[in-house]
């Protein structure tokens, strides 16, 4: 078997990014709400509200990051390519 | 109590026919826009996809009917704790910013036209490129069988007639409209039929919400009414846990589904298709820029019309449960004339996602089979147009497999059992995502490790275990494939400095 014949293109994974994923999905899913919390907030449950509002700012950061992130990638892979 | 619409009158069907033949009319549009009889043209539509048919086709693919049928069902037993559905949905989203912007560069650079081409590229392995396909096959063969019985499920009571005759009509009629419009324009007419399919089950899920406010009332009333169920309703405790945080177990459940659907819905070989098709990278970044919003028009309308239903419409159990969406929309139906057509538009819906979902699984498998599997090794000397023409005759072998067993498991309950898509196709992501970023990753441990984690995968659920402590069976298989895919390829490594 051959091993590895084709390398990969250079990437890079941002830390930071991961990390901010990482809190919205900590926040989002409610471990450590209190069990019996019944508070609401605009007709729904404040830890619903809390998950909704998690997931909204993940897909803004996801937005964000195609927008500027993904575009810069793809301008310096295209300096690279040039002679 | 009833659990189906109101059958449909003579009106209703001619819109959902105006409807099919649309399909029929895209896919001879298709098939007269074809520019060479080729294998990318065919399973990529040239690699022409603008933003607006990359997003409709992209939305149309990954939601399916169990978006409508099932994420209301299962919102209607748990409650709120369906909110996991939105940040699972999203999650797919993130996932593809792991590697979609490094493999559809690939992608154009080298002519990829299945996944699995980019897995030959990237490790030459032969055994690896049979396996990966194999189990992307499976977990696609599945997840179409899934769809075409919903397809007949989604018929069954609309006619007045027979409940087995209309799902026989709904299985083999639906599924013959499928595979005419794929074989006449392969994925241009599979995706234009998506931008309409997908512009139906757009419309047809905000449709949804303003019928249910409109009938039911706020969303404030129906979570007041599950905490203060006491005296109210059957099952108060039941009830009111629907609205309360839910417990630890649950809440590892949803980190298990936020891991296994993100990347297995990322992995979906359509999906990676569609990246493919892409016409540019600006067309892909924008589409799923756009994406990454929908869950929040989609899974959260499913999760408020469940709530909904939870509140007002108790006492389903079980199976019934899962159809509790028709219940709704049978009170909606028999309300008002204005209703009953708001529901005509939703059914439409519900057959849009099912059709959408079904035929690009199709023509993905037909892709796998014609070019990873015969070209390969079968006939390696196959010109395009003649791979071409086998890529029609499988879709077509396959459909009528599928469709005699859609049949035949009309009275089972297996499909939970085969529903394991997501566990078997996680395994290809270090493959994938970890090989795109990591030039160490070989392709021996690679192959080793996908071979491990399909082994403990499987093998968990067919123990009976769907969950082993909340985490997915699929989930404990891709850690285990992970650690020996990189630790394998470490060690690989330095043994091979050192020789």
């Amino acid at each position: 078997m051959i091993e590895s014949p084709e390398e990969p293109p250079r990437s890079r994974v941002r830390w930071p990014v991961l990390a901010a994923y990482g809190a919205l999905m900590a926040i989002g899913v409610p471990w450590y709400w209190p069990q019996g919390d019944q508070a609401m907030v605009l007709g729904l449950p404040v830890w619903v509200a809390v998950a909704v509002a998690a997931s909204a700012a993940a897909s803004v950061l996801t937005a964000w990051l195609l927008r500027n992130a993904w575009q810069a990638e793809d301008e310096s892979s295209e300096n690279e390519d040039r002679p | 109590m009833n659990e189906g619409l109101l059958p449909f009158g003579p009106g209703a069907w001619v819109v959902i026919g105006l409807y099919v033949a649309s399909l029929l009319v895209l896919g001879w549009i298709g098939y007269r826009a074809r520019a060479e009889d080729s294998l990318r043209d065919f399973y990529l539509a040239g690699r022409g996809f603008g933003f607006l048919v990359l997003v409709l086709t992209l939305y149309a693919t990954q939601y399916s009917g169990n978006t409508l049928l099932g994420f209301t069902g299962k919102t209607y037993r748990i409650g709120y704790a369906w909110v996991m559905s939105l940040h699972f949905m999203t999650a797919i989203i993130v996932f593809y910013l792991l590697f979609a912007p490094q493999l559809y560069r690939l992608a154009r650079a080298r002519g990829f036209i299945t996944p699995t081409d980019y897995l030959n590229h990237r490790f030459r392995s032969p055994g690896l490129n049979v396996i990966a396909s194999l189990v992307m096959v499976v977990a696609l063969s599945n997840y179409l069988l899934a769809q075409l019985m919903a397809l007949g499920r989604a018929m069954e009571g609309l006619s007045g007639a027979d409940p087995f005759k209309a799902y026989l009509f709904g299985v083999i009629f639906l599924a013959l409209i499928m595979g005419i419009y794929e074989s006449m324009g392969g994925l241009r007419a599979v995706a234009w039929t998506d931008a309409i399919q997908g512009g139906i089950l757009f419309t047809g899920f905000f449709v949804l919400l303003w019928l249910v406010f409109d009938h039911f009332g706020s969303l404030g009333e129906s979570t007041a009414r599950l905490l203060d169920a006491d005296g109210l309703l059957q099952g108060a405790d039941a009830a009111k846990a629907k609205a309360l945080p839910p417990p630890a177990a649950r809440c590892r459940e949803w980190f298990s589904y936020i891991l296994i659907v993100g990347i297995g819905g990322a992995l979906y070989p359509q999906a990676i298709q569609r990246i493919y098709a892409a016409r540019s990278g600006r067309s892909l970044r924008l589409s799923l820029g756009v994406m990454a919003f929908l869950p929040l028009t989609t899974t959260l309308v499913a999760l408020i019309v469940g709530v909904t239903a939870a509140a007002h419409v108790p006492g389903l159990e079980g199976a019934a449960s899962d159809r509790v969406l028709m219940v709704v929309c049978r009170q909606i139906q028999a309300g008002s004339l204005f209703g009953y057509w708001l529901v005509v538009i939703l059914f439409a819906g519900v057959l849009a996602a099912i059709m959408s979902t079904a035929d690009s699984a199709l023509l993905s498998i037909s892709s796998m089979l014609t070019k990873d599997i015969y070209a390969q090794f079968i006939k390696p000397s196959a010109g395009q147009a003649e791979l071409t023409r086998l890529g029609k005759r499988t879709s077509w072998a396959l459909l009528a497999v599928l469709v005699l067993l859609a049949i035949l498991l009309r009275e089972t309950t297996l499909m939970r059992l085969l529903d394991r898509k997501f566990d078997l196709l996680v395994q290809l992501a270090p493959g994938f995502i970890l090989g795109i970023h990591w030039r160490g990753l070989r392709a021996g441990p690679t192959l080793a490790g996908l071979v491990v984690g399909l082994i403990i995968a499987v093998g968990l659920v067919v123990c009976g275990y769907s969950r082993l402590y909340d985490i997915h069976p699929g989930l404990w298989g891709v850690a285990a494939n992970l650690i020996v895919a990189a630790g394998g390829s470490v060690l690989l490594g330095k043994r091979l400095e050192n020789a």
